[in-house]
């Protein structure tokens, strides 16, 4: 029995361990590949969006998917952060956008979610819906009247509107009210007991008991923000103000070489700061999911 | 562990405030350079937001947002003349290309900027707000007419006894007209035909009409050029110009020409998996396997867009000593005479708070602009003469082949104005239909794809656009 | 009155307002009031201040076979991906929720493209299915015809490939935190009484977990919503029609300046997604009122 056991566990890993490298494989494939010199990399995928023709042998014109460089360099990471100066520059906009997002939302989010958790007043459930519809919209949804508001605003072409409508997302409340929902009532009755009043018992007792949530948070946020490519390409016109996100929709197309590179770079980030907060992410994931 | 919630309350609030600081200086700082230069080049949707207050400003001066995706000399001193003229009117002239990234990567910027020209401008337009006038280069122009987002300048004309339309090529203004009214004005077009090598035609003996010829004639005279095994090997490359292009080029021209035969614009419905679609993919297929049409090298004939006086002494000097230009065939069912296209067309925001002084100031560009080939007769006139006068012309080097001076051909100038008096088709060849066309058409030319698969994957995404 | 209106916030008044205010406000701003906006504009035949007409806009909307292709795939989209995602992350979760070789690793693994930006993968996403593609490759190694995977009825498959790959790593933490609650000796009673694995897995695992997967389908289905930015890289505005989605139409109705037809088309969309969620949240209720 132990050894059934042992056997179809082993069983197991090897065929999840398969299962993960697919999963992996397109992130390593992209690390891979921006390793490669720019005439290797035309010389191997030249031909994607291409039609060959018939008469030239365009019936045996594949692409070919190459696993391990030839040679391995870093010309194009050079190429990327020495020689041209707009990537930082974009790379620096990404970051100047996200992390105030990121920061704001996360702190918005938990204020109002600690009033939908833990507080008492009428049109609460209703309220939370609210919220709870307007993170399902897809951005399209809005984006006329959102543009005549920007513009009433006197925001458009500044960061702020993009920042601004960032930090009050509603999936910061929707996480946060989930995750503090999920902490007893026993603890913040107990703290009111003793005589504290509710902005106390929000930073002492519940802020650091949703820590992993607000990691969580955190890493999707990052995540999500990091991606945005409509909010941008409307409301900051600009481009020296241009996140990566455009200009990497862009490169990939134009010079393939570069683009991996940059791709590596765009995700390298997120990918550090997902493994760093891992453990917190993945409680702070887990405890929103189960019902408090 | 206890102070983790006030620490990260703490840096937040820093961030925050940190983040917008930066963000007003930076744009602050932005606008000031740009005022410094004595030019604005803001974009469309922010500028021209303000322009609202600016335009009722307590003084009574009047400010025109004059909005262009590309940096115009010739606007900048029409708005300079027209300023000087009109103390009370300010022209703000902006433009939609971003110059800080112009030696690095141009191609790839200049998209960009362009997509960008589109969305702020499309987003402002609909808020009500945008540039007062715009040159509708790289814009939505037909959207923004059903939208009623352009002043109607039928009505402007009929109702205003300074405009007169016998000043100008009244043929090529019509060509702008759709069934609703007229909302935009073009200060200048340009015309589309072929240069051809007149010697070598004669050499073979065959004949033709020009002014009258359908495709099929054209293809009927191509296989007899062929036949005739004279100078060239093809008949026509595809391509305009030095640009040889790809295949697309004779798709998209011929299913231009013979659009209302496939898309049927009321019903909204395309027929594009019918058999006959199939079989004009096939002809043009036939026209480069028979040898009439070429992907490389020269033909009798070479595809060319007069832009201007110039431009059309040059192209006939470009491609041999004896060349005439010649009219592009046309569908069955159309009209004889030359092909044009409208350029640099201004439409009058309809939203806008100056409309009367921005319609003045239209038709003093019409009257005072002389660009490419120019609407307004006189300044036709006067640039042919310009050229006469010049006596020869220094083409740009490509190539360095024919960047010799030559003389002016006053006998060859002398027939441009027939041409353009001969203007009679409009053409469009831009679209969403059209531009599905020629992305998928490749497929079958290299033999990749059947004639029907192709035709049936047009279909279908051609049926998604007519039916939004 | 305000009395009564005090009388009714109670203790908890004031602190409603210090940690609601501030989300509540900007909330209002960038998406109730713009939400609003879009709604009463709906209605009007201009973009702005133009005149009431009534339904005509839906009318118009409803006789667009574009409208109705789209509307039909978005929902067909949603029927398959999101089923067929929850099954096999929790199949996934099952099989993982028990002491293996390496597991910690698999987890990351599997969770790693979610923070992955789309725009850095589009590339390798174009080898694999590219006209001159690896997978057209293999097939013409195996002597089979090429097939055009993006511009055929394949093309939703790939994209519910896509989306799986992004995801899965996601639902299965969440179903994992779900499994985990569950407690050990619910199933050591259930063996006790004879009950086969299946059973157990039928009669416990899945009743447990049901409030867990209210969750799960929740985020599921806004996730699906954002396979549209690789669609869009992938294929552009004018895909093959069978993966034209609700967001292609909204899209290209902003470019064509079409308020009247993208405001109705996406209040009908809000009205499906209020429908959809408050009758999840209704089942939900009902659950967990079943069950106490």
């Amino acid at each position: 029995m132990n050894n059934y056991l042992r056997l179809s566990g082993l069983a197991l890993s090897v065929l999840f361990s398969i299962f993960a490298a697919a999963m992996l494989f397109p992130i390593g494939l992209t690390l891979v590949s921006s390793m490669m010199s720019e005439a290797e990399i035309s010389q191997n995928y030249d031909l994607i969006g291409k039609m060959v023709d018939t008469a030239n042998g365009g019936k045996d014109a594949f692409l070919n998917l190459k696993l391990l460089p030839d040679w391995l360099t870093f010309e194009q990471y050079l190429q990327v952060l020495i020689l041209s100066p707009k990537f930082l520059n974009m790379f620096w906009n990404s970051a100047s956008l996200v992390v105030p997002i990121v920061i704001g939302q996360t702190l918005v989010g938990s204020l109002a979610a600690y009033a939908f958790a833990k507080l008492r007043f009428p049109g609460r459930d209703k309220l939370f819906f609210v919220y709870l519809m307007t993170m399902l919209m897809p951005f399209q949804v809005t984006l006329v009247p959102n543009y005549l508001v920007i513009d009433m605003l006197g925001l458009m072409n500044r960061s702020s509107a993009i920042v601004l409508p960032g930090i009050f997302g509603a999936f910061g409340v929707f996480m946060m009210r989930q995750f503090m929902a999920h902490i007893p009532y026993a603890l913040t009755e107990a703290a009111k007991i003793d005589g504290a009043g509710q902005l106390t018992i929000f930073i002492r007792v519940v802020l650091p008991l949703a820590k992993p949530g607000l990691a969580a948070l955190a890493v999707l946020l990052f995540v999500d923000y990091w991606n945005m490519i409509e909010q941008p390409l409307i409301f900051l016109q600009d481009a020296v103000k241009q996140p990566l996100s455009l200009y990497l929709a862009q490169i990939n197309q134009s010079a393939r070489g570069v683009g991996f590179a940059a791709s590596t770079l765009y995700m390298t980030p997120m990918v550090l700061l997902f493994l760093y907060a891992e453990s917190y992410f993945v409680e702070g994931i887990q405890h929103s999911g189960i019902k408090g | 562990m206890k102070n983790t919630g006030l620490i990260l309350l703490s840096v937040a609030l820093i961030v925050l405030t940190l983040a917008a600081c930066s963000s007003n200086r930076s744009t602050s700082g932005n606008g000031d350079t740009a005022e410094g230069t004595g030019m604005v080049s803001g974009q469309p949707g922010t500028t021209g937001a303000n322009s609202d207050e600016e335009a009722m400003s307590s003084n009574g001066k009047k400010t025109i947002v004059f909005s262009s995706f590309w940096p115009n000399e010739q606007y900048e001193q029409a708005a300079k003349a027209y300023e000087e003229a009109h103390p009370d009117i300010t022209i703000k002239l902006q433009y939609g290309l971003s110059d800080e990234y112009s030696d690095d990567g141009g191609g790839e910027q200049t998209d960009a900027d362009i997509e960008k020209f589109t969305t702020s401008t499309n987003a402002a337009m609909l808020a009500g707000k945008g540039p007062d006038l715009l040159d509708l280069r790289y814009l939505a122009a037909d959207d923004y007419e059903r939208h009623h987002l352009l002043e109607d300048l039928q009505s402007r004309m009929d109702g205003d006894k300074t405009f007169n339309k016998t000043n100008y090529f009244a043929n090529v203004l019509d060509g702008g007209n759709s069934e609703t009214g007229q909302f935009s004005l073009p200060l200048s077009f340009s015309l589309s035909g072929m240069v051809g090598d007149k010697a070598a035609i004669a050499a073979t003996g065959v004949k033709f009409d020009d002014r009258a010829w359908t495709w099929d004639d054209f293809m009927t005279t191509g296989r007899e050029l062929v036949a005739a095994k004279g100078k060239y090997d093809a008949v026509i490359v595809s391509g305009e110009g030095y640009q040889v292009g790809g295949k697309d080029y004779f798709v998209r021209s011929i299913v231009a020409d013979n659009y209302g035969r496939f898309v049927d614009e009321t019903s909204r419905k395309a027929s594009f998996d019918s058999p006959a679609f199939a079989s004009l993919l096939k002809q043009i297929k036939s026209m480069y396997d028979d040898g009439v049409a070429g992907s490389a090298g020269r033909g009798y004939f070479i595809n060319a867009s007069i832009l201007s006086p110039e431009d059309y002494l040059t192209s006939l000097h470009a491609f041999g000593d004896e060349t005439a230009f010649y009219v592009k065939p046309h569908a069955d069912e159309e009209a004889a005479g030359t092909s044009f296209e409208t350029r640099a067309d201004i439409g009058i925001n309809a939203n806008s708070k100056v409309k009367d002084a921005a319609w003045d100031f239209l038709k003093y560009l019409m009257d005072h602009t002389s660009i490419g080939l120019p609407i307004n007769k006189e300044r036709f006139q006067d640039a042919i003469q310009v050229l006469k006068e010049q006596g020869t012309i220094t083409p740009p080097s490509i190539d360095s082949q024919y960047s010799k001076p030559f003389k002016v051909d006053s006998a060859q100038l002398d027939q441009l104005e027939g041409f353009a008096d001969a203007a009679a088709r409009k053409r469009n060849e831009s679209g969403k239909v059209l531009d599905i066309v020629a992305a998928n058409t490749d497929a079958f030319f290299t033999g990749q794809k059947s004639a029907e698969d192709v035709a049936r994957l047009i279909q279908n995404k051609a049926m998604t656009v007519l039916n939004e | 009155m305000s009395s009564r209106w005090l009388r009714r916030l109670r203790g908890d008044g004031v602190a409603v307002w210090l940690f609601l205010g501030p989300s509540l406000i900007g909330f209002s701003l960038f998406y109730l009031i713009p939400f609003v906006l879009g709604f009463y504009e709906s209605f009007t035949d201009g973009a702005l201040g133009g005149r009431f007409v009534g339904l005509n806009n839906y009318t118009d909307l409803l006789h667009s076979a574009s409208f109705r292709k789209a509307a039909g795939n978005t929902m067909l989209f949603t029927a398959i991906a999101v089923p067929l995602l929850i099954a096999l992350s929790l199949t996934l979760a099952v099989l993982l929720n028990r002491p293996l070789f390496l597991r910690s690793w698999l987890r990351t693994s599997f969770m790693l493209p979610l923070v992955v930006p789309v725009a850095s993968v589009v590339t390798v996403w174009q080898i694999f299915f590219d006209w001159n593609g690896t997978l057209n490759a293999w097939l013409h190694e195996l002597g089979f015809a090429r097939v055009d995977w993006m511009q055929s009825n394949w093309s939703m498959t790939i994209v519910v490939v896509m989306y799986i790959w992004k995801n899965i790593g996601y639902d299965m933490i969440l179903l994992l935190a779900g499994l985990q609650s569950i407690p050990k000796d619910y199933y050591e009673t259930a063996s006790l009484e004879g009950a086969g694995r299946f059973h157990q897995f039928w009669h416990i695992t899945l009743v447990y977990l049901t409030p867990t997967m209210f969750f799960v389908l929740l985020i599921s289905i806004i996730n699906s919503f954002k396979v549209f930015r690789e669609t869009y890289l992938l294929a552009g505005d004018y895909p093959y029609d069978r993966l034209y989605m609700l967001q292609h139409y909204m899209n290209n109705m902003f470019f064509e300046l079409d308020v009247q037809k993208l405001t109705a088309a996406a209040t009908l969309m809000v009205g499906c997604i209020v429908v959809m969620t408050s009758g999840l949240l209704r089942a939900e209720r009902k659950f967990r009122e079943y069950t106490e």
